[in-house]
């Protein structure tokens, strides 16, 4: 299917009543999440995972997408604001979103980030539409080998390039895959690690993992630095308007956002954060008014915003081209898909076209919802803002409780939640990685099943993982990433040559 | 009590993983390895031995080489600290409580005492709140989503 008439066949399913409705409430479900502290996409869209498994998988998982780019959205509604960035992706939004809040321009600033991330959600679903089928078609050439290398070189790069040092990265990712190899191993049927735990059999659960480690744990974060709460101003719709001067200068930032965005999406890592990260180092080199950057300028709001949103959609991409989830909140999806006994990757255009198309146009209906519910609605999401601690902290937890326990109705899970949540918040405290973590119990069993089923095809022979080029090529880079701190700091010990680190410090 | 650092934290960590690795592959080597051509349960997980093993040395390596210039771990003293246990224990007793005393009660007294650790509340608003609360979620989720949630042995007890 031609990637116009891929897209017109999406949109045909995006536009049933079912998947409309599946849209809006992503999108709204993600922009409150985003709003609120305290719960980050990851952790809302865990608690979203097992209402998602009564839909059918296209509605299923077009509701999360809308949760995530919602709460791309969301998050910067609360770094705007009140200084406080909603998830990681906002964190950059702060500096000037706040500034223009003092100035009396908050009400602009949201309008003008609103349309950013329509414009790079949009832009970016029209790359994802070409580009994902290219991916896809590639894709088709890939034997267990290549997807070994894929997946396992995929999850270490990430795993670096998450933030930190080495073992930040890696520890969590080595925990990750221990963990998903409890349960029943799907070849024999044997039980492994369940130590006679009936409802260990079927794994880990995600839910109860992903809540545990990123809902609990960040409000245990919330709760023992309990501080008065900052009160929004408030923003009234007539003040939403941006002036012409804050138009002008955002359509610059909007554009190289978007293409900034959209190219990290599709790699390994935290990419909406670098994404806006990346987006105002570049607003910094590039811009006329670099000098006004971090003082309130419009410019460090337009760029990041745009770019975080670019990415949040083109991370779909490898998702859907090739299975394979570069980030917590795509593996997730990915999660999901398996639930409904969906199988993504390379095949999947040609045998479920109506989720791949399906979500792909939902995308930008999403997108385009985004803009014309969120700026009417911003009196509401500025007046949640307004809710204490005390009231929406119990309401999480009880529906954490209700969304970990309802998936199988275990209260092993539950318990489980409780444990994750100790380890989680033990591992942020020393500034281990999580996602990392995440990925790699949704991609353990994935690697497992290429080891095996490589090993299986070339009769015993391990050289058919180094051998064929594609391996060979994505190897070198895991490599070449992996090498790339020591020969920094070797190059500053031997010859004094001072750069820059290319590994962030955190992302999360 | 002196301040834990984070080169102590990773030290700690690359510890607990060098014994968790032994304990996994203890455990791994009971399960089947089949042939090269015929991989059974055991080979996937003695792959991740290795790896567990490696990441572990690898925190303990950077715990030790950062030692003498590690920053204090961000933990929180005095109330903080005490307010975090308390969340911590009253968590781990709601989530005990709820297969005896079933969701709606014990979700009702676990939101009561929770208003009250994050609040200046009086104990009637507390309950107030904690009723409407759990309200809330009980209809949505298990009247309308119909989550079947833990009745409690307690009360059935008390029903029969």
């Amino acid at each position: 299917m031609e990637a116009i008439d891929g897209l017109l066949y999406g949109l045909s399913i995006a536009f049933t009543l079912n998947n409309l409705l599946a849209a809006l409430v992503g999108a709204l479900a993600g922009t409150l999440i985003g709003v609120l502290p305290g719960l980050g996409p990851t952790a809302g869209i865990a608690m979203i995972l097992p209402l998602s498994y009564a839909l059918d998988p296209t509605s299923g998982l077009i509701m999360m997408a809308g949760m995530y780019y919602g709460a791309m959205y969301g998050g910067s509604t609360t770094a705007i604001l009140i200084n406080m960035p909603g998830e990681s992706a906002s964190v950059i939004t702060c500096i000037d979103g706040y500034k223009l809040t003092k100035k009396g321009r908050a009400g602009a600033v949201l309008t003008i980030v609103a349309v950013g991330s329509f414009v790079g959600g949009g832009l970016s679903v029209l790359g994802v539409m070409l580009f994902a089928p290219a991916l896809a078609n590639v894709g088709i050439l890939f034997g267990p080998a290549e997807f070994f290398a894929l997946t396992a070189g995929g999850l270490i790069l990430f795993s670096r390039i998450s933030g930190g040092t080495l073992a930040a990265g890696i520890f969590p990712m080595a925990i990750g895959l221990m963990l998903s190899t409890i349960g029943q191993e799907m070849v024999t049927g044997a039980d492994r690690f369940t130590f006679g735990v009936e409802d260990l059999t079927l794994g880990v659960e995600l839910v109860a993992l992903v809540v545990g480690l990123y809902g609990v744990t960040e409000i245990m974060t919330v709760v023992e630095s309990l501080r008065k709460q900052g009160k929004p101003t408030p923003v009234k719709l007539k003040e939403m308007l941006p002036s012409r001067e804050e138009w002008r200068r955002s359509w610059g930032p909007y554009g190289r956002g978007t293409a900034m965005g959209f190219v990290l999406g599709l790699l390994p890592g935290p990419s909406a954060t670098m994404a806006s990260f990346a987006s105002y180092r570049l607003e910094k080199g590039v811009s006329k008014y670099k000098e006004q950057l971090g003082e309130g300028a419009i410019e460090g709001v337009a760029g990041p915003e745009t770019a975080n949103n670019a990415a949040a959609t083109s991370s779909m991409v490898p998702l859907l081209a090739l299975g394979i989830p570069f980030g917590s909140v795509t593996a997730l999806m990915l999660a999901a898909m398996m639930v409904h006994g969906v199988q993504p990757g390379p095949m999947m255009m040609s045998t479920h076209p109506e989720i791949f198309w399906g979500v792909i146009a939902s995308m930008l209906i999403g997108n385009a919802m985004l803009v014309v519910l969120n700026i009417p609605l911003i009196g509401l999401w500025v007046s949640l803002l307004r809710v204490p601690n005390h009231v929406f902290l119990p309401i999480i937890l009880m529906v954490a409780t209700v969304g970990c326990y309802s998936v199988r109705n275990s209260m092993v899970d539950v318990y489980m939640l409780w444990a994750v949540a100790l380890v989680g918040y033990v591992l942020r405290k020393l500034e281990f990685q999580l996602a990392p973590l995440v990925v790699g119990v949704v991609l353990g069993p994935l690697i497992e099943k290429h080891l095996r089923e490589g090993l299986f095809m070339s009769l015993g022979d391990v050289s058919v993982f180094y051998t064929s080029p594609i391996a060979i090529g994505i190897w070198s880079v895991v490599v070449i990433v992996l090498l790339l701190e020591p020969l920094r700091a070797m190059c500053a010990k031997l010859f004094g040559i001072k750069v820059k680190k290319i590994i962030p410090e955190s992302s999360e | 009590m002196p301040a834990l650092s984070r080169s102590g934290g990773y030290i700690s960590a690359g510890i607990v993983g060098i014994l968790l690795s032994a304990g996994y592959l203890h455990m791994t080597l009971d399960l089947p390895m089949g042939e090269m051509d015929q991989p059974g349960a055991g080979v996937f997980p003695l792959l991740v031995t290795g790896i567990l093993f490696i990441a572990s040395v690898s925190a303990l390596w950077e715990g030790w080489h950062h030692r003498i210039n590690s920053e204090a771990l961000d933990l929180p003293t005095g109330t903080d600290r005490t307010r975090l246990l308390k969340l911590v224990g009253l968590l781990l007793v709601y989530f005990l409580a709820i297969p005896w005393a079933g969701f709606t009660l014990s979700s009702i007294v676990f939101c009561m005492l929770l208003i009250r650790l994050l609040s200046e509340l009086t104990w009637q608003r507390c309950t107030i709140y904690a009723i409407a609360m759990t309200f809330v979620v009980y209809l949505i989720f298990i009247s309308i989503l119909k989550v079947p949630m833990p009745a409690g042995i307690l009360i059935e007890l008390f029903r029969s």
